[in-house]
């Protein structure tokens, strides 16, 4: 073997940050048998099925071990849009109390993910639920902290809760999990943001887990750092009549990958889930969902734009399953793909699994450039090319924005997407 | 909907029509695979030596892969060693000189089957080529077709007559090294169909091939090279059928197609291969690479298939339109029924600029069935102004089957635009009601439904065959609606 130290497998150079965290004896030995076998398998290739579209090959020079803790400016949120609620912010994956709110309004339990790392690693943590996921089991193994949340049955905060991940540089492995009542219902709006321009790898792990009748509407803004690979792994089990909706802006990063499933549980779950990606530069933004079905009556909604230039690369890669005896399943998947450079390219793969006859799926995909005929109306009104395509752009996109909530947020969501397209300043002045 | 379960055993319980045996004097090989065999099966066809080594150099390649398991498939591993790699009927030594000379008892299979082997050929306007097991044994209409500079003979003859056409295309759209049943084909192949169309020809007629397994514990490999010189035009017709048996027989085919400057090949393909039992007994399984190359300007490859038999079907015919403005396109009808799985779809490689693709599936599945629709779209940064349409829709029959769509769709142009949509659902109550609530019978009234939603394929089906696609398709399904 060469002396060089990118010669190792980069899962391998975790080891010696295994014995830096906090836990159980019990945990310990998991975590070096878990790691173990993850050096062995190796990181997720485009030969393995659910990867084929994602190439992690930036990995095998990054240091993934935990960032350790460096003190912030007070300024460090000022990227974000102004606090709507009660904030929890992770730096690193790790709690970090002063720059967080914790005024958690009635009925919001907060506990940490540390306290169960003084037990035995819990079932839910250590079996995935596919085979293949390896980066959830890499954020099991190094995650240290996390918020562990639970909203009572019947409980109906007014405001969002908002958590905020803040990732400076080196490895962070955030891990949420959200526990919601029987008929309650939350907001919940997660940020990734990234501060600097430090080499950064973050494999976040988010559970969702509502009950009978419950509401959640999951908002994810992903602005990770121009040099950060970022895998977000989202998991949401959605129980008997009650609602998940998601909604995803992926907008930074220089390699980001948004995994969620959801698996409509109870008779007559609801997902309603919309996003969008920007991959201009040469960043890689990829989504992929997969949707199961469990049981009879659920419905599916998925609504999903994804935008590329420059050299950008996009993908999306959402999978419907449909189980036999999910019958009156209704399901729809739509992916449309905007490619603004020669360079650009985006993949997609929508796919349908059904075992179930009495059922409505549906899927459509499309990916081209703009309009000419839309092209030529605004030149004809008096628009300049520049202008006209930034503006259909963000007509593009804005199915899904518009959907964001609350207003305030939406409209900072948007300022951000409006920024990174040219003459934004007039544009702003047509949406205004 | 409410069919009585006798009803529906009885329906179900219809036979596979071309399920007989004919009882022929055949010469098969003993079961194995190593390089004697293959040197043995060459040996007998009197290949020359660059052909012998091709086939080495697969089966070399071949034991170097692994059998893909992607698929959306489940059957018991093959055991490539328990199958016999040839065997031929043995009637005349030296293979029948003309129609004359065939046995009749192989003429009477045909009849059987329905093939217009005799007569009926030329009231039908179809010249045929049928391969009986591993071997062709009658080519019609031989002279009318030379008279128009069309090549159409068994691939034997193709070896024998016109190596170096041989020898400069064969293998060169599926590469033996393509994938593991390509490799094994390569190495193995027995007959097929050869067929060369001159420049600036319209061939006069349909060809047709039609395949048989008839011997038991063997496998087909079959090839069939298609070459379409520049301005020409040929439509060409392949079905197939095989005896009913409870082992599941392996058939292993590649289909290469060439379209040259301005040629136009049409491929339409109802494969009606044994589909096993009502229990998921015995069957085909159809592992077949089938691709074509639109290589000269404004060419045009077009696939239509009709798939209802076979345990397993495993099949993509593909485009790779490399031509400037060629045109690919690809039609199908996948119909699965009992326990059979069908994992087929198409890929459209765009190359060349102003290329233009169609691909249009419509799925049935019925019974305890899987049906998946497989298909990839791609769009190389070289193919300016690319434009494909998809379509693909399931209907479900039954709350055991399943059908599954995975399209993969990957673009490197901007100026392209690639379209897809899909649907998945059942017989629709509303459409049913209406169609009883007019007289039909129930079956009649899922039958008109059913031909509704393939109409699209079937127009782009020869008449003859579209007439029995109809048929086949009736039959594949009757019962299955409950």
């Amino acid at each position: 073997m060469s002396a060089r130290p990118d010669a190792t497998p980069p899962l391998a150079r975790l080891q010696p940050a295994l014995t830096l965290l906090p836990g159980s004896a019990a945990w310990q030995q998991w975590r070096a048998a878990t790691l173990a076998q993850l050096v062995t398998d190796g990181l997720p290739t485009p030969r393995d099925d659910a990867w084929k579209y994602t190439n992690l090959r930036l990995l095998e020079r990054r240091e993934l071990a935990p960032a350790a803790a460096r003190p912030l400016a007070a300024n460090a949120l000022e990227g974000l849009p102004e606090a709507q609620g009660p904030r929890l912010v992770y730096v690193n994956g790790r709690f970090h109390a002063a720059l967080s709110d914790r005024s958690l309004p009635d009925g919001l339990v907060q506990t940490s993910y540390r306290d169960l790392l003084d037990g035995a690693p819990p079932a839910a943590v250590t079996s995935p639920i596919d085979a293949d996921q390896r980066i959830r089991q890499l954020n099991a193994c190094m995650a240290a902290d996390g918020a562990h949340l639970t909203l009572t049955a019947g409980s109906n905060p007014r405001l969002p809760l908002e958590i905020v991940h803040l990732h400076t540089g080196g490895g962070a492995y955030p891990r949420t999990r959200l526990e919601l009542g029987a008929n309650s219902s939350l907001a919940l709006i997660e940020y990734q943001l990234g501060l600097g321009n430090a080499d950064s790898f973050v494999a976040a792990v988010t559970d969702v887990v509502l009950d009978a009748g419950a509401r959640l509407t999951h908002t994810t803004v992903q602005l990770a750092g121009d040099r950060t690979v970022m895998i977000d792994d989202a998991h949401a089990v959605v129980g008997r009549d009650a609602r998940y909706a998601h909604r995803l802006v992926a907008l930074g990063g220089q390699l980001v990958r948004f995994d969620l499933r959801v698996d409509l549980d109870g008779t007559g779950a609801q997902a309603d889930l919309r996003g969008v990606l920007f991959a201009d530069g040469t960043r890689e933004q990829h989504i992929r969902t997969l949707l199961d079905h469990r049981v009879s009556h659920g419905t599916s909604d998925q609504l999903y734009r994804g935008v590329a230039g420059g050299r950008g690369r996009g993908s999306y890669d959402g999978k419907v399953i449909v189980r036999a005896g999910a019958a009156k399943t209704s399901s729809r998947q739509s992916s449309r793909n905007l490619l603004l450079s020669k360079e650009a390219s985006i993949d997609t793969r929508p796919q349908l699994e059904i075992n179930a006859d009495d059922v409505k799926c549906a899927h459509g995909a499309t990916t081209g450039t703009l309009d000419e005929n839309m092209l030529f109306y605004l030149l004809t009104r008096g628009l300049d090319r520049e202008t006209a395509r930034a503006l259909l752009t963000y007509a593009f996109v804005g199915d899904v924005l518009k959907s964001i909530e609350p207003e305030a947020v939406r409209r900072a969501i948007e300022r951000r997407a409006l920024g990174r397209l040219p003459a934004a300043a007039t544009i702003r002045e047509f949406i205004a | 909907m409410s069919t009585t379960p006798q009803d529906l055993e009885e329906l179900v319980g219809q036979k596979y029509r071309h399920g007989f045996v004919t009882d022929i004097d055949s010469d098969t090989v003993p079961p194995g695979l190593d390089e004697d065999v293959i040197r043995m099966i060459s040996r007998k066809k009197g290949e020359p030596g660059f052909l012998l080594d091709w086939r080495l150099k697969s089966y070399r390649h071949w034991q170097t892969m692994r059998e893909p398991h992607w698929a959306h498939l489940h059957y018991k591993p093959i055991d490539y060693q328990a199958i016999s790699y040839y065997s031929a009927p043995k009637s005349n030594k030296d293979g029948p000189k003309s129609l004359a000379d065939v046995d009749p008892k192989l003429l009477a299979t045909y009849d059987k089957l329905g093939v217009p082997l005799h007569e009926r050929a030329r009231l039908a306007g179809v010249a045929v080529d049928a391969v009986f097991d591993s071997v062709s044994v009658a080519t019609t209409f031989k002279e009318r077709l030379s008279e128009a500079g069309v090549i159409f003979c068994p691939f034997s003859d193709a070896v024998r007559d016109h190596p170096a056409l041989i020898e400069q295309y064969l293998g060169t759209i599926v590469p033996p090294g393509d994938n593991f049943y390509a490799a094994l084909n390569s190495a193995v192949f027995t007959d097929g169909s050869f067929v060369y169309i001159p420049k600036g020809v319209r061939c006069p007629m349909e060809l047709s091939t039609y395949f048989r397994i008839n011997a038991a514990n063997t496998g087909q490999f079959e090839r069939t090279l298609i070459i379409a010189d520049e301005g020409s035009h040929v439509s060409y017709l392949e079905g197939c059928t095989a005896p009913m048996r409870d082992e599941n027989q392996l058939h292993a085919a590649v289909v290469e197609l060439i379209a040259l400057d301005n040629a136009k090949i049409k491929y339409s393909t109802v494969q009606n291969w044994y589909p096993g039992d009502e229990n998921g007994v015995g069957g085909i399984y159809n592992f077949v690479t089938k691709r074509g190359e639109c290589r000269g300007r404004n060419s045009h490859i077009s696939w239509t298939q009709v798939e209802t038999g076979s345990a397993i079907t495993w099949k993509y015919p593909s485009c790779v339109l490399t031509g400037e403005g060629s045109v690919g396109e690809f039609y199908s009808v996948a119909v699965a029924n009992h326990y059979q799985q069908a994992d087929t779809g198409t890929k459209m490689i765009h190359v060349g600029r102003n290329t233009r693709s169609t691909i249009v599936s419509k799925g049935i599945s019925a019974g305890h069935a899987h049906n998946t629709y497989r298909g990839l779209v791609k769009v190389l940064p070289t193919a300016e102004g690319a434009r494909n349409y998809t379509q693909c829709d399931s209907l479900l029959m039954g709350d055991k089957c399943g059908a599954h769509t995975f399209p993969y769709v990957e673009v490197r142009n901007q100026t392209a635009t690639v379209e897809h949509e899909a649907t998945t659902s059942r017989i629709g109550e509303d459409q049913l009601f209406y169609l009883l609530q007019r007289g039909l019978s129930q079956e009649d009234a899922v039958n008109m439904i059913v031909n509704g939603f393939c109409k699209s394929v079937f127009k782009e089906l020869p008449m003859e065959f579209a007439v029995e696609a109809q048929n086949l398709l009736a039959v594949s399904l009757e019962g299955s609606v409950g």
